[in-house]
């Protein structure tokens, strides 16, 4: 008869590549974050402006047919912010374009819509949904001191911070990215042909450049914050506070000039002023990789302060990730 | 060889967390005993890699322990820190984390179910840990600390903080991981905790290591140490001066109350004495106790054979 071992064995199969367990963190941390009912509700409000954006590409692309239509087109895009950038790149066109016309500038009406959805809309709701995401991501393991059970698996600091990183990011990507890439493809079903992708086959392409721009330093930012405070309401309480700093410094150092502008009948572009804001910093940069900036300068010095930015987040987040084990 | 250590120390600044420990210790269950700010984490954290010694090294189950995760897929570690999110159920913590040890998620979920069963936690695992009693949470950090199936287990102050059932059953469950033929190494600043676990015991006070061995290893070590003994007799002033005349104690105070306080270096032949006088009913002895009944006493007069004042 035979004898079986019945006793302790340690476990002997497979195990998945350690290259994808921070994945594991992202998913769970997706998973937890998705139960806050305010998050759903974000999420469906961040698909509204899809629809709203839809309306002008509707327009664009039946007016070809239809003067009247391109009469509708112009009148909807005054009322869009930043409209000079447009009127800017497209010129003065008749009242009743020809369609080598259109031709010609659809990539430019096309450009101009996806970086005025994802620049408006998208990055204010960017701004909230981050702020409801990413605070109790690292706090919270600091305060419950969970990091203990964390580092001692096999997995590293490194790979726990990208797997915080893939949680903002995962939410950032469907407010920012994935409702801008969703309008291009309704822009293609919407316009007389599918050879509208030839001369529009970049704007993916830039909408995944601008995107990143975006996610990369606003995850590490909030990230820091998170890892900053053993409180994640402190956390969300830093990063709104950035934003609303931010916007007001600028506010008011363009305010001024601005107002001497307008006296003078002249019209004012703020250059340094731009560096004090994240939303205007993230907003030139991503003018600019849809084409639009009419100053490449303060588009690289932008670019560069990300960089910086980014830097220092990943720093500071790297740092206290270790902190505790240092102490 | 489960652990092998070689002159750690370890500092915080200017702190030490542990001071040159040289350690070896074979397969099996030990305790790991100290006061409280003993040492006994930062000695955990750095068995578990977690820190990095300062001088030294540390080899656990033959492997360094830092910055090694083929050692970490071997090892089960349940911190004394709570650690947990409370907005998920038991199941889904300890699938998550089986998860990082490297099983895809249906094999990490098995793995779950059969540590939260091992640990009698099946019927509530769906529940929020947020709605969980101290030792239901206690039971589920354990699961996540076994479910992997590690060969190693180590936990830092299990029983902390646990009511007298929830004790026993952890002692329950230790037992069985003990009888399955697992390592073990589990801290506590009770003696009794750890003495229903394991006879191998260590001693750590200061960061320091200041015995190692069996209960009667460590019996023997303190026999010969002064102490204090507190006897409550019907002669007491009879009683002193003939624990004087035959030089068994150091000195002798009687109480207001007539209770006999003695400091003695020779305690197993003042116990034998007493022993024998009641015996042949010269006296009547009505209470016999130690003063030393707390493990920081012990860990006192360790520290004095330590320092050569004993």
């Amino acid at each position: 008869m035979p004898i079986h071992d019945a006793g302790y064995r340690a476990w002997e199969g497979p195990r998945v590549s350690e290259w994808t367990r921070w994945l594991t963190i992202s998913s769970t941390g997706i998973r937890r974050a998705s139960k806050s009912t305010w998050l759903k509700r974000l999420l469906f409000v961040a698909l509204l402006p899809l629809l709203f954006f839809a309306i002008p590409f509707f327009l664009f692309e039946q007016s070809v047919r239809d003067p009247e239509i391109w009469r509708a087109f112009s009148g909807f895009t005054r009322g869009l912010p930043q409209a000079k950038q447009l009127r800017e790149a497209i010129g003065t066109l008749p009242s009743s374009p020809t369609p080598e016309q259109f031709d010609a500038i659809r990539h430019d009406v096309w450009s101009y819509l996806l970086l005025t959805l994802m620049r408006y809309p998208q990055a204010l709701l960017m701004v909230v949904v981050v702020g409801i995401v990413a605070p109790p991501l690292i706090s919270q393991d600091l305060r419950t001191r969970a990091y203990l059970i964390y580092f001692a698996r096999p997995i590293s600091r490194l790979e726990y911070i990208a797997g915080k990183i893939g949680v903002v990011a995962f939410y950032l990507l469907s407010i920012a990215t994935l409702p801008a890439l969703i309008l291009y493809v309704l822009a293609v079903m919407l316009s007389p042909s599918l050879e509208v992708i030839l001369s529009t086959w970049d704007l993916p392409l830039r909408i995944l450049v601008a995107s990143v721009c975006l996610i990369v330093p606003t995850t590490l930012v909030a990230l820091a914050f998170s890892s900053l405070t053993l409180e994640s309401r402190y956390a969300g309480f830093g990063w709104f506070a950035m934003w609303i700093i931010g916007h007001v410094t600028y506010s008011s150092l363009i305010a001024w000039p601005s107002f001497e502008a307008a006296r003078r009948r002249e019209t004012f572009e703020p250059t340094w002023q731009v560096l004090t804001s994240p939303y205007q910093v993230l907003g030139a940069v991503q003018s600019y990789v849809f084409g639009f900036d009419s100053d490449p300068s303060i588009a690289l010095r932008s670019f560069l302060l990300l960089i910086a930015v980014s830097a220092i987040s990943l720093a500071i987040l790297f740092r206290r990730v270790t902190a505790p084990m240092r102490v | 060889m489960l652990l092998d250590l070689q002159n750690v120390t370890r500092l915080y600044g200017t702190v030490i967390g542990v001071n040159d420990i040289t350690l070896s210790l074979a397969n099996g269950a030990h305790g790991l005993l100290g006061p409280n700010g003993a040492g006994k984490t930062t000695l955990l954290n750095l068995i578990t890699g977690q820190l990095s010694p300062t001088i030294g090294t540390v080899y656990v189950l033959g492997e360094p322990a830092r910055s090694s995760p083929k050692l970490l897929q071997r090892l089960g570690y349940l911190p004394g820190s709570e650690g947990m999110y409370a907005d998920v159920s038991a199941i889904e913590w300890v699938t998550y984390l089986t998860r990082l040890q490297g099983f895809d998620t249906s094999q990490a979920k098995r793995l779950a179910l059969q540590a939260l069963e091992r640990v009698s936690l099946t019927e509530h695992m769906h529940r929020k840990i947020s709605t969980y009693s101290r030792g239901m949470r206690q039971r589920t950090r354990l699961a996540q600390a076994i479910a992997h199936e590690p060969e190693f287990l180590i936990l830092d102050e299990p029983f902390s903080g646990l009511d007298p059932i929830a004790r026993h059953t952890m002692t329950t469950l230790l037992q069985q991981w003990i009888a399955d033929g697992q390592s073990l190494l589990v801290s506590s600043h009770v003696l009794h905790e750890i003495e229903s676990l394991t006879r191998s015991f260590l001693l750590l006070s200061g960061g320091r290591l200041l015995a190692s061995g069996s209960t009667d290893d460590i019996n023997t070590l303190l026999t010969n140490v002064p102490s204090e003994l507190r006897v409550r007799v019907d002669a007491p002033r009879q009683l002193a001066a003939e624990l004087i005349c035959e030089a068994l104690v150091d000195s002798v105070h009687i109480a207001d109350d007539g209770e006999l306080l003695m400091k003695t270096a020779a305690s197993t032949e003042l116990g034998k004495f007493l022993s024998r006088a009641v015996a042949e009913n010269r006296y009547l002895v009505s209470a016999v106790r130690a003063s030393e009944d707390s493990l920081q006493d012990v860990f006192n007069s360790l520290m004095k054979i330590h320092r050569g004042t004993a």
